[in-house]
C-alpha cells in the first residue's frame, strides 16, 4: 500500500494572519520530498494541518486520491501518516522495544506484553539488517543517531506510509547523516512517501527527489531536484538572491585572550585535560561529535562547574559566573529554550537578563529606559517580533537566537564571546546575519570560541579549529590546513598526522 | 477576560455543584444547604465579620505559599512557620508585657516574621546546600515546629490559671483591635486584615516592578538562564524561603494577637495548608489571592451554620467544597479541553 498525499488550495487563517494561502502540493509515493522555507513561512502550520492538529480554513487534503478530513492526529496516524519531531519524544529510562511498543502494544489475551513477537515483526520491517538497534538497551544509552532510528521505527511499526521528518539532521554527525540518508533511500524504495522539512540546501540536493518551497504561506514552486540549481532554490525560499558570504577577514594580531591548561571536568574529559588557547581577533572552532566534552568545557569556562587545571581569561583565573561575566564574556548557550530565554516573559525582559543593573533606580525597573534601549538592540540585530511585549516564546527560532545575540553582543559590549551551536534551528536569513556578526566581532579584535556540530559552519568562520574526540583534543587545524576529510577523521578519533 | 479566569469560575461551580449533590444524596435539600451557607457567611454584619476573620490568616498564608511559588518553590511548611511565629508573638507579648502599642506591635510582628522566616530559610538552606527537596524538608520541619511550640506553650509560657494547653495572656499593647462595628459587627475581625491587604499590594508591586521580585521569579522560572547570567540561585532560594516563612509567621497575628490574645496549641487550624489552596486557586496573583482567601473564609463561616440548621451534613462540608474546588482547578487542563470541545 503506497499513498499519495496531496493538498489542493489549502488555506489556514488564524484570527489576524493567514498562515497558509492556497497551498497546493503533491507528494508522490516512493519519493523523497523536501519542504523548504524560512522560519515563519508556514512549514510547521502546513505539517500541523496535514497531521490533523489544526482544521484547514479551506481547501482539501487528499490521501491516495480521496478527500480526507480528519479531526485529530490519531486519525491521521490511522491513515498511515507519521511524524518525527525535531525534539525526540522518547522515554529515556525505558528500553528501545518498550519505547516502540508504547501505544501500540502487542499483547497476549491476558494483556501480557509479547516483546519477542514484536521484535520479530520489527526485524521484518527493518529495511537493512545493519541499521538494527539494540532492542533491550535503555534509550538514554543510545547515540543521537540511534535515537532517531528508534523514532522512525516507531512510525514503521504503526504502519506509517507517509513519513514527515522535521529537521532530522540537525543533531547528527556527518557519518550519522550518511547512514541516515541510506536509510531514507531504503524507505523510499519500499514505496513510502518521505517528506523532509529542512533548511539545508546541501541535503536537498544530496538525498531528495523533489523540492517544494513555501514563502509567506504560499506555495512558491514545486520541482524536481534533478537539474535544479541551489541558488534558484534559495532564491525561491527567501524571495531574493542570497548575497555571497564574502566578509573581509584582515589578520588581527592580538594577544592571548583565553588560555586553558589541562582543564578537566569530572569524567567528561580524559587525562591530562584540555589545553587550548584563543587569541584576540581570532575565531576558534571546536568540532566534534556531540557529547565529546564540549558542553562541559563551556560550563567550566562559565563558572558553572568545577574543574581541574587552569583557565585564564585576560590573565585572570576563572572562578565563578559573575566574575566571568564581569570580565566581559558573552555567552550564546547550546540550549536556547532552557539556557538562554525566560520563556514566560516578554522580549523586552529577555533582553535585559544579566544587564539588569543598568535599568534599575532604587531597585525599581525603569520601564521606559528598558523599552527604548532594547528596541534599538532588537533593530540592530533584526529581531522580528510584531510586538516586543509579546512573550519571547512566540518568536521563531531564528528571531529568538537573534534576540539572544542582541542581548549578549549588542547589550553587553563583550570582550570575549562563547557561542555554542549558535545556528541550530535557525533559518538561512538569520544564520547569514549571525555569521556576519561573528566575523565583525573578530575583526574588531574580540576572541570568539565557536562550538558547533556543523562542520560547514566552522570551516566558513574559523581561523583555527580544535577537534574533540571522547573528551580530548584529537586534532588542531589552522585555516590553511582546513580539510574536511582530515577533520572528519579526527572527529572519529583517528589522529591526524 | 483571560481563559484561566473562566476555568477558575467553572471550577468553583463544579466544586459547589458536586458538594451540593453529595448533600442531596445524604438527604438534604440542596437549595436549603446553599441558602444556609450564604446566610451564614453574609447574613449580617457580624456574619460578614466572621467571614473576614477567617479569611485574614488565609490571606497571609496564601501570600506565603504564593511567594515561594514565584521562586519555583513549594512551601508546604507554612503551617509550621505560622505556628512558631505565633509562639514568638505570645512569648514577646508575655516577656515585654508592658510595652506601649506603638513599640509593641512593630516589635512583635518583626519577631514573628523573623522566626517564621528563619524556619523557612532552614529548608531553603538545606535545598541550596545539599539539594534536599523543599517539599520533603518543609513537611518534616512542620512536625518539629509543632513539637517546639508544644514545649514553649506547655512548659515555658503556660498560663498557670488555665487547664487548657495555652500560654498566659499578652500585654495590652500587643492586642490588635477589632474592626469597627459597621464592618465586622461584633465579630473578632481585626486590623490584621488591613495589614494583610497592604502586604498583598506590596507583593504585587515587588513581583511586577522591582529587582527583588524579578530575580526571585527568574531563579524560579528559568534557573539555568539565571545561573548563566551570574545569579546565585542558592541565595535566591534561601531568600525566597525566608520571606515565604516570614509571611506565614505573620499569619499568626490575627488568631494570636487579634482574637485569643494568647497562643493555644493547634491555633493554626491548618491555615498554613489551606494557604496552598488559596495560592493555587488565586494563581499567585494579588487579586486572585484576595478572592480565594475571602471565598474560603466565607465558606468556613457559612459551614458553621450547617451544624445547627441541617440534619445530615456538618461544617465539614466546607472542607469537602474546598477540596473539590482545588481538584477541579488541578484538572483544569482537562476542563479546558472539554470547554474547547463544547464551544467549537
Amino acid at each position: 500500500m503506497s499513498l499519495q498525499l496531496e493538498t489542493v488550495g489549502l488555506s489556514k487563517t488564524f484570527a489576524h494572519c493567514t498562515a497558509l494561502d492556497r497551498v497546493s502540493f503533491r507528494f508522490a509515493p516512493g519519493r523523497i520530498h523536501a519542504v523548504l522555507g524560512e522560519n515563519g513561512a508556514g512549514k510547521s502550520t502546513l505539517m500541523k494541518v496535514l497531521f490533523g492538529l489544526y482544521p484547514p480554513t479551506s481547501g482539501e487534503i487528499r490521501v491516495g486520491g480521496e478527500k480526507f478530513e480528519w479531526r485529530s492526529a490519531r486519525e491521521a496516524i490511522s491513515r498511515g501518516l507519521g511524524m518525527v519531531q525535531q525534539h525526540f519524544t522518547l522515554l529515556e529510562n525505558s528500553t528501545v522495544i518498550d519505547n516502540i511498543l508504547v501505544g501500540a502494544e502487542v499483547c497476549s489475551a491476558l494483556g501480557v506484553l509479547r516483546r519477542s513477537e514484536a521484535i520479530a515483526q520489527l526485524e521484518e520491517l527493518l529495511p537493512m539488517r545493519h541499521l538494527s538497534v539494540p532492542w533491550d538497551a535503555l534509550v538514554r544509552d543510545l547515540s543521537i543517531g540511534q535515537k532517531q532510528r528508534v523514532e522512525i521505527l516507531k512510525l514503521l511499526f504503526r504502519q506509517a506510509q507517509v513519513l514527515f521528518l522535521d529537521e532530522p539532521t540537525a543533531v547528527l554527525t556527518p557519518i550519522e547523516i550518511e547512514e541516515f540518508f541510506v536509510l531514507l533511500r531504503k524507505l523510499r524504495d519500499s514505496g513510502r512517501t518521505i517528506i523532509l522539512i529542512t533548511h539545508k540546501i546541501g541535503e536537498v540536493l544530496a538525498v531528495c527527489d523533489t523540492y517544494s518551497v513555501l514563502r509567506q504561506g504560499r506555495s512558491i514552486v514545486q520541482g524536481e531536484v534533478k537539474g535544479a540549481v541551489a541558488a534558484e532554490i534559495v532564491e525561491a525560499m527567501i524571495g531574493r538572491t542570497m548575497p555571497d558570504f564574502a566578509v573581509a577577514r584582515p589578520a588581527v594580531h592580538g594577544q592571548a585572550a583565553l588560555v586553558t591548561r589541562e582543564l578537566r571536568v569530572g569524567d567528561a574529559h580524559a587525562e591530562p585535560g584540555l589545553s587550548l588557547h584563543v587569541q584576540r581577533g581570532e575565531i576558534v572552532g571546536i568540532a566534534g561529535v556531540e557529547g565529546s566534552g564540549q558542553s562541559e568545557l563551556v560550563d567550566a569556562l562559565m563558572g558553572l562547574r568545577e574543574f581541574h587545571g587552569s583557565a585564564r581569561l585576560f590573565d585572570e583565573e576563572l572562578q565563578n559566573t559573575s566574575q566571568v561575566r564581569g570580565l566581559g564574556v558573552a555567552l550564546v548557550p547550546e540550549d536556547r529554550l532552557a539556557q538562554a530565554l525566560w520563556l514566560e516573559e516578554s522580549c523586552y525582559t529577555n533582553m535585559i537578563i544579566g544587564l539588569e543593573s543598568a535599568f534599575l533606580k532604587h531597585n525599581i525597573f525603569k520601564r521606559a529606559a528598558i523599552e527604548g534601549t532594547t528596541a534599538a538592540w532588537a533593530k540592530e540585530f533584526d529581531v522580528r517580533a510584531g510586538d516586543l511585549l509579546a512573550p519571547v516564546a512566540s518568536l521563531s527560532g531564528g528571531n529568538q537566537q537573534k534576540l539572544v545575540f542582541a542581548r549578549e553582543v549588542g547589550g553587553r559590549a563583550p570582550r570575549f564571546v562563547i557561542c555554542h551551536q549558535p545556528t541550530r534551528g535557525v533559518d538561512l536569513g538569520a544564520i547569514d546575519l549571525l555569521h556576519r556578526k561573528l566575523v565583525e566581532l573578530r575583526n574588531q579584535g574580540l576572541g570568539v570560541l565557536l562550538l558547533s556540530s556543523e562542520l560547514d559552519e566552522l570551516l566558513k568562520l574559523c581561523d583555527r579549529i580544535y577537534v574533540f574526540y571522547d573528551g580530548q583534543v584529537s586534532g588542531e587545524f589552522t585555516r590553511a590546513q582546513f580539510n574536511r576529510a582530515q577533520i572528519g577523521a579526527a572527529m572519529t578519533g583517528v589522529a591526524h598526522a | 477576560m483571560p481563559k484561566h479566569i473562566y476555568v477558575t469560575i467553572v471550577s468553583l461551580f463544579i466544586g459547589l455543584a458536586l458538594s451540593l449533590t453529595l448533600a442531596t444524596i445524604l438527604g438534604e435539600n440542596p437549595g436549603h444547604v446553599f441558602l444556609v451557607l450564604v446566610r451564614g457567611a453574609f447574613g449580617s454584619a457580624t456574619d460578614v465579620g466572621y467571614s473576614l476573620f477567617y479569611a485574614t490568616p488565609l490571606l497571609l498564608s496564601g501570600l506565603s505559599v504564593a511567594w515561594a511559588l514565584q521562586a519555583g518553590l513549594f512551601n508546604i511548611g507554612a503551617d509550621g512557620q505560622m505556628t512558631l511565629g505565633g509562639v514568638a508573638l505570645a512569648a514577646i507579648g508575655i516577656l515585654a508585657h508592658d510595652l506601649p502599642m506603638l513599640v509593641a506591635l512593630p516589635l512583635a510582628l518583626t519577631l514573628a516574621f523573623l522566626v517564621g522566616g528563619g524556619w523557612g530559610a532552614l529548608a531553603g538552606w538545606m535545598k541550596a546546600r545539599r539539594g534536599c527537596h523543599e517539599v520533603l524538608t518543609t513537611i518534616l520541619l512542620n512536625f518539629i515546629a509543632y513539637g517546639l511550640a508544644s514545649f514553649f506553650i506547655l512548659r515555658v509560657f503556660k498560663n498557670p490559671e488555665s487547664q487548657g494547653p495555652e500560654t498566659a495572656v499578652v500585654g495590652g499593647g500587643f492586642q490588635i483591635g477589632a474592626l469597627p462595628q459597621w464592618i465586622g459587627g461584633t465579630s473578632p475581625a481585626n486590623w490584621t486584615l488591613a495589614l494583610a491587604l497592604c502586604l498583598i499590594v506590596i507583593y504585587g508591586f515587588i513581583m511586577g516592578r522591582t529587582s527583588l521580585g524579578y530575580f526571585q521569579r527568574l531563579a524560579g522560572e528559568a534557573p539555568q538562564v539565571a545561573a548563566r547570567a551570574g545569579v546565585n540561585i542558592g541565595r535566591q532560594t534561601i531568600l525566597a524561603m525566608f520571606i515565604s516563612g516570614g509571611l506565614a509567621g505573620l499569619a499568626a497575628a490575627s488568631p494570636v494577637l487579634g482574637f485569643a490574645f494568647k497562643a493555644r496549641e493547634g491555633f493554626t487550624s491548618g491555615v498554613g495548608f489551606i494557604g496552598i489552596a488559596v495560592a493555587l486557586l488565586g494563581r499567585k496573583s494579588p487579586l486572585g489571592i484576595v478572592f480565594a482567601a475571602l471565598l474560603f473564609g466565607a465558606l468556613t463561616k457559612g459551614a458553621l451554620e450547617l451544624d445547627m440548621d441541617t440534619r445530615f451534613v456538618s461544617r465539614d462540608l466546607a472542607t469537602v467544597i474546598q477540596a473539590l474546588i482545588v481538584l477541579a482547578v488541578a484538572s483544569q487542563v482537562g476542563l479546558h479541553n472539554l470547554w474547547r470541545k463544547v464551544t467549537s
